[in-house]
C-alpha cells in the first residue's frame, strides 16, 4: 500500500470517526431534551399541585372561622403559626417562606429531584397589573418556585388569592 | 498479480468491511433511538392533550351558570371510585359556552381487553361521557388513571367514598400514566426487550372553586 492509499485510509477513518461522534452528540442532545420535558412536566405538575392545595385554605389565619371587616384585621406578618407544619397549614399564607424538596422516588415513578419553594405577598390589583403591596389588602399572592438539578432553568408559578364571603 | 497487491486488497477489504459495519451499527443505532424519542413525543403530546381536559374539567365540578341549579356544591360529586368519578358541571356542549344547564360528566377507564390488538398489553381507553351520550374514547396510551380523594384535614377517603362522605372531598389526587400503544424494540434484543415510551403525571387538585362557598 503506497503513501497516498494509507493517507486515505487514515482520512476516511477519521471522517467517519467525527460523523459518529456528531450523530453521538445529537442523540445525547434529543435524549436530554425528552428527559428534559418530562421534568418539566412533572415540575409543573408539582408547581400548579401547591397552589391548588394553598387555595384550598382559608385567606388568612383570622378568617379559618370567623369573617372579618377590614383589613386591619388581617394579619401583617405573614407566614406559618408557631408549631405549624405542611400538614396543619389552614391558612394561604402559612405558605410563604415554605420550602420543601420532593424527591423523585417518592412519586412512585422515574423523575427528577425537586426544590419547591414559595413566598406570599399581599397585592394590590389595578386592571390586569398586580403590584406587591406594602400594605394590606384583600389579596393575596403565592408564587411558586420549583427547580431541578436536572433542569436549566426554575419554573415560576403564581395565583392570586383574593378574600370573600357571602353575606 | 504480485503478493504485495493480494495484501493490499485484503487490507482494503478488512478495512472497508469495517467501516461498513461501523457505519450499520451507528445506523441502527441512530433509528432505534429516533424512534424511541419519537415515541417519548407522542407520548408527552398526549399526557398533556388528556391533563389540558382533565384540569378543564375538574376545575369546573359544581359549576353552573345558573347558580341556583346547584344549590350546595359540596353535593356535585357524586360517584368516586379509585379509576372512576362522577360529577356535575355545566359543560361547554355546543362552543358557544355553558348553557346554564346541569350535566353530569364521567371519567372512567376500560378495560386493557378493550385494547388486545395494540402491541402494549397495558394500554386501556380513558372515556369521558357526559349526560346520558354513548361512552366514546380514544386509545391515547392510558396505562394508569388513579383517583385520591382527601378531605378538609387531608385525610384520606378510603375507596369508593359513598354517601355522606362524598360531601367530605375536598381534594382529589389525579395520577396518569400514559405509555406508547407500539413499542421500540431493540434490534439486538428483538422480540424479547420491547420498550414502551411512558410519561407520569401526578397533580392535587382542589374539587373545585365553586365546592366550597367560603
Amino acid at each position: 500500500m503506497g503513501l497516498g492509499q494509507s493517507l486515505l485510509g487514515v482520512l476516511a477513518l477519521g471522517l467517519l470517526g467525527t460523523v459518529i461522534m456528531m450523530m453521538n452528540t445529537n442523540t445525547l442532545d434529543s435524549g436530554s431534551s425528552v428527559e428534559t420535558t418530562e421534568y418539566i412536566i412533572m415540575g409543573t405538575s408539582l408547581g400548579i399541585s401547591q397552589l391548588e392545595r394553598a387555595s384550598g385554605k382559608a385567606f388568612d389565619e383570622n378568617t379559618v372561622s370567623s369573617d372579618i371587616g377590614s383589613v386591619t384585621s388581617l394579619t401583617s406578618a405573614l407566614g406559618k403559626e408557631s408549631g405549624e407544619t405542611e400538614a396543619t397549614f389552614d391558612d394561604f399564607d402559612d405558605y410563604n417562606g415554605f420550602t420543601k424538596q420532593v424527591n423523585g422516588d417518592t412519586v412512585n415513578f422515574r423523575s427528577a429531584d425537586f426544590l419547591v419553594r414559595d413566598s406570599v405577598d399581599y397585592v394590590s390589583i389595578s386592571g390586569n397589573a398586580v403590584a406587591k403591596s406594602a400594605s394590606r389588602t384583600y389579596h393575596k399572592r403565592l408564587r411558586v418556585w420549583v427547580s431541578s438539578p436536572f433542569m436549566r432553568d426554575t419554573l415560576q408559578f403564581s395565583s392570586v388569592y383574593s378574600y370573600w364571603f357571602f353575606r | 498479480m504480485g503478493s504485495q497487491v493480494i495484501i493490499d486488497l485484503i487490507g482494503s477489504m478488512i478495512l472497508f468491511g469495517w467501516l461498513l459495519l461501523t457505519s450499520l451499527r451507528v445506523s441502527t443505532a441512530n433509528a432505534e433511538n429516533m424512534q424511541t424519542y419519537g415515541g417519548e413525543l407522542l407520548v408527552q403530546e398526549n399526557l398533556v392533550e388528556i391533563t389540558k381536559l382533565l384540569e378543564y374539567d375538574f376545575r369546573k365540578i359544581g359549576f353552573c351558570l345558573e347558580p341556583n341549579k346547584i344549590p350546595d356544591p359540596t353535593k356535585s360529586i357524586v360517584l368516586a371510585d379509585s379509576t372512576r368519578i362522577k360529577f356535575l358541571s355545566d359543560v361547554d356542549m355546543t362552543g358557544t359556552g355553558p348553557d346554564g344547564n346541569i350535566d353530569s360528566i364521567y371519567y372512567y377507564l376500560g378495560p386493557t381487553s378493550e385494547l388486545a390488538s395494540t402491541q402494549n398489553p397495558r394500554d386501556r381507553l380513558l372515556y369521558r361521557v357526559i349526560n346520558a351520550q354513548t361512552a366514546k374514547g380514544s386509545n391515547l396510551g392510558v396505562t394508569q388513571f388513579k383517583l385520591a380523594y382527601f378531605d378538609a384535614q387531608g385525610n384520606t377517603l378510603s375507596c369508593p367514598v359513598t354517601g355522606l362522605s362524598l360531601q367530605k372531598i375536598q381534594t382529589i389526587q389525579i395520577s396518569l400514566i400514559l405509555e406508547n400503544v407500539t413499542a421500540s424494540e431493540l434490534v439486538e434484543t428483538a422480540p424479547i426487550n420491547m420498550q414502551f415510551s411512558s410519561a407520569f403525571w401526578q397533580q392535587m387538585r382542589l374539587s373545585s372553586r365553586n365546592y366550597r362557598n367560603r
